[in-house]
């Protein structure tokens, strides 16, 4: 067999191959959801609240970062009875009273 | 409907006149795309990115040419850029495919054997036109797997007819010489 012909034959063979008979739906499927205004609408306010939502958890979390802050105690509190575990700034507080 | 009708539709909003022209080109488009992939599959997912990119760039189609030629143009480069993306993917399915055909050898070692060797030539003949040039591999492919002349062909490649027939000439010899093992 000559080379021309077996390149032929492959040829003619790959030729015959029919695509998916759904495959146009398919392609205007995908351009109906690229096309849709609604989808574009949604797709925006889909990503605006992910980065609400990151900005407001930032916020959040500074917020109790400095509740937690404001309220520090000025003393310290110790613990130097390990067996009873008792914190020393009861005793400093009942002398202030 | 015309062509130039149908885009007009298409541009005012009406989506479905695409359908038409989807259903026309289909054919040719994956026929194209199968000369480059020479896979089903792959050459649907090229057909599918063809027309969606032909559909968002529509507007900037001048009717300079026709709607056929602008559309292969479109062919050609997303097939080739889809090659070039996917060469270690289809080395390994290519592969596979073989040890496959190797594995599957049934009682029958006649018929067997004749089936491998078909593979394997098969594949050569593949290998063959994967490995030519790009220009070469585009004139070859639009020539043998959609029957333009190569008056359409210079059209599409942008390309003067005459230097079409030596990219022919050259894809020819190119691929005698490397399946010359298989006379």
């Amino acid at each position: 067999m000559k080379t021309e012909d077996v390149i032929h034959e492959v040829i003619e063979k790959e030729k015959q191959v029919e695509s998916n008979p759904f495959l146009s739906t398919r392609i205007m499927s995908k351009i109906a959801i690229e096309n849709a205004p609604l989808n574009k609408r949604i797709y925006f306010f889909r990503s605006l609240v992910v980065a609400a939502s990151f900005a407001l958890v930032i916020i959040i979390g500074i917020s109790i970062g400095k509740i937690y802050d404001e309220n520090k105690s000025e003393y310290m509190a110790l613990n130097i009875n390990d067996s009873q575990i008792e914190n020393l700034i009861y005793y400093i507080d009942m002398a202030y009273e | 409907m015309s062509e130039q009708q149908l885009i007009k539709e298409i541009l005012s909003g009406n989506t479905n006149a695409f359908k038409i022209l989807v259903d026309r080109h289909q054919g040719r488009v994956f026929r194209t795309a199968m000369g480059f992939v020479h896979s089903k599959e792959d050459a649907e997912d090229i057909t599918q990115e063809v027309f969606i990119q032909a559909f968002r760039s529509l507007s900037a189609f001048q009717e300079k040419s026709e709607f056929s030629t602008w559309l292969y143009r479109i062919t050609v480069n997303t097939s080739i850029n889809f090659v070039n993306r996917n060469k270690l993917r289809r080395l390994l399915i290519d592969t596979g495919e073989n040890l496959k055909a190797l594995l599957n050898i049934s009682s029958d070692e006649k018929n067997a054997h004749q089936r491998l060797e078909s593979n394997e030539r098969d594949l050569m003949v593949r290998n063959a036109i994967d490995n030519l040039p790009e220009k070469q591999r585009t004139a070859f492919v639009l020539s043998k797997y959609d029957d333009l002349s190569q008056r359409e062909i210079a059209n599409i490649m942008k390309i003067s007819e005459g230097a079409v027939e030596q990219l022919l000439q050259r894809a020819k010899a190119n691929l005698q010489k490397k399946l010359s093992r298989l006379q």
